[in-house]
């Protein structure tokens, strides 16, 4: 494909989105295909927005929280934990490429891993091309 | 079956003459004799109208709700609707106290629009055992395998007898282990296979919220699926999907598996077949022995720090 992936990114305000922060700060390079939208934390992305965002023209979904026992709330992350594991799984089930989805832990202090993880997700989406499966017909 | 028929009349019948009941829930005869409907007795004199056979199909847990509204309910229950009940007081829509619950054994389902292409007529009777159905009109008496005319949820059932019973009409029978054989063979399918299929199903949605309105599980006041995005737009696939998606989601770890959401279906879309799906990754992942049994904690609504995490690895 020509045009950039569409990534969209729901970063925790705590950690991931103070990791993206971090890794714009520190001049480090990754692709502008991310969409980054700050939560509260990751235990607040409701699934619904990942099949909103599909729905919506992305072509892939980073849901992006603390490392398990650094939450700012103590368990948001594992409540998402629990619950990315069903979705993700149940996305493929209904025919989605595995590479569309991704939960993360990004610290506040890894900018660098944040930079890498966008580029992996980007190099997958390119290689995958759009997402026509879910994507609402323009 | 008379013996079950003529004992639950005399329980119904006892519950609403002592003045403590308001309501008994059954079923009484249809249009026609392969089609009961679920039945409201409100009054002593009324239970002779109850009748149970094995075309007795449709969920009644459900029911309860609307019927609690004017006192305390006795209802007919098998397997299924045992779950159902177990459900809406786990959920603290239904107290315990206020239910009597008249368990009975279901050997399963006939479903009516099956029988009827087999025998080219409307059966009036049939017989359900663990090997075969026999479904008889008139002088015709016809056996035919369990898997031909029985109601898919009821193939699949582990399930009975009810788990909660006040009272007895037979012996309970012993519960199963899910094999979860059809969501198994889905998911060895190509994901472009996968894809087809729910898509193929996904688009006969006429979204008339029927799986929604039966379904033990999904009674909240407000619902997400009453949204006006997903109601004033049922268009596109990727509606489809998302709305399929939401209610699935909205149930998993707390669906009974009772099926009630794909027997009420008017489209025949296989909705036991994504509500599995949550159950076997819940039971794979989470350690959760029969997840569709409502247990103190949800699994979603819990978490073990050591929750496995190898999934995350998945797409590399």
């Amino acid at each position: 494909m020509t045009a950039q992936p569409k990534l969209v990114g729901f970063a925790c305000r705590w950690c991931s989105y103070a990791g993206a922060d971090l890794a714009g700060t520190s001049r480090l390079e990754y692709p502008a295909s991310v969409h980054l939208i700050r939560v509260p934390c990751s235990g607040r992305v409701d699934p619904t927005f990942v099949i909103r965002a599909f729905q919506r023209g992305a072509d892939g979904v980073l849901v992006a929280g603390c490392h398990p026992g650094d939450c700012h709330y103590a368990s948001g992350n594992l409540f998402a934990r629990r619950r990315f594991a069903l979705v993700k799984r149940f996305l493929e089930y209904l025919g989605l490429e595995p590479e569309r989805f991704r939960l993360e832990w990004i610290s506040a202090a890894e900018g660098r891993r944040f930079a890498e993880v966008i580029r992996e997700m980007t190099a997958d989406l390119e290689r995958l091309g759009p997402n026509r499966k879910l994507r609402e017909d323009p | 079956m008379t013996d079950r028929q003529a004992a639950l009349r005399d329980i119904a019948a006892g519950l609403l003459g002592g003045g403590q009941f308001a309501t008994f829930i059954g079923f009484r005869a249809g249009l026609d004799p392969s089609r009961p409907v679920p039945h409201f007795v409100r009054d002593a004199s009324g239970a002779g109208a109850l009748v149970i056979n094995p075309f007795c199909g449709a969920g009644l847990a459900r029911h309860v709700l609307e019927a609690l509204e004017d006192g305390p309910v006795g209802i007919l229950t098998r397997g299924c609707d045992g779950l159902g009940l177990e459900r809406l007081i786990a959920d603290g829509r239904v107290a315990r106290e206020r239910l009597h619950i008249v368990a009975v054994a279901c050997r399963g389902a006939v479903d009516p629009a099956r029988a009827r292409a087999i025998l080219g007529r409307i059966p009036e009777r049939a017989e359900v055992d663990a090997q075969a159905v026999t479904l008889i009109a008139g002088e015709e008496r016809r056996s035919v395998p369990r898997d031909s005319c029985l109601l898919s949820r009821c193939l699949n059932c582990v399930d009975p007898s009810p788990r909660l019973a006040d009272s007895w009409l037979d012996e309970p029978l012993p519960a199963g282990v899910r094999d979860f054989k059809a969501v198994s063979h889905m998911e060895q399918q190509p994901p472009e296979a996968r894809y087809a299929f729910w898509a193929r199903q996904f688009r006969r949605c006429i979204r008339c919220y029927a799986c929604r309105n039966v379904c033990p599980a999904c009674s909240c006041r407000s619902c997400s699926l009453d949204d006006p995005e997903l109601q004033e737009r049922a268009t596109s696939l990727a509606d489809q999907f998302g709305f399929q998606f939401t209610r699935a989601y909205h149930v998993a770890g707390r669906c009974v598996a009772c099926g009630e959401c794909q027997r009420a279906c008017p489209m025949s879309i296989p909705l036991s077949l994504l509500n599995e799906k949550f159950l076997k990754d819940i039971r794979d992942s989470f350690g959760i022995a029969d997840p569709h049994r409502p247990s103190a904690v949800e699994p979603l609504a819990c978490y073990r720090p050591d929750d496995p995490e190898s999934w995350r690895g998945d797409a590399r």
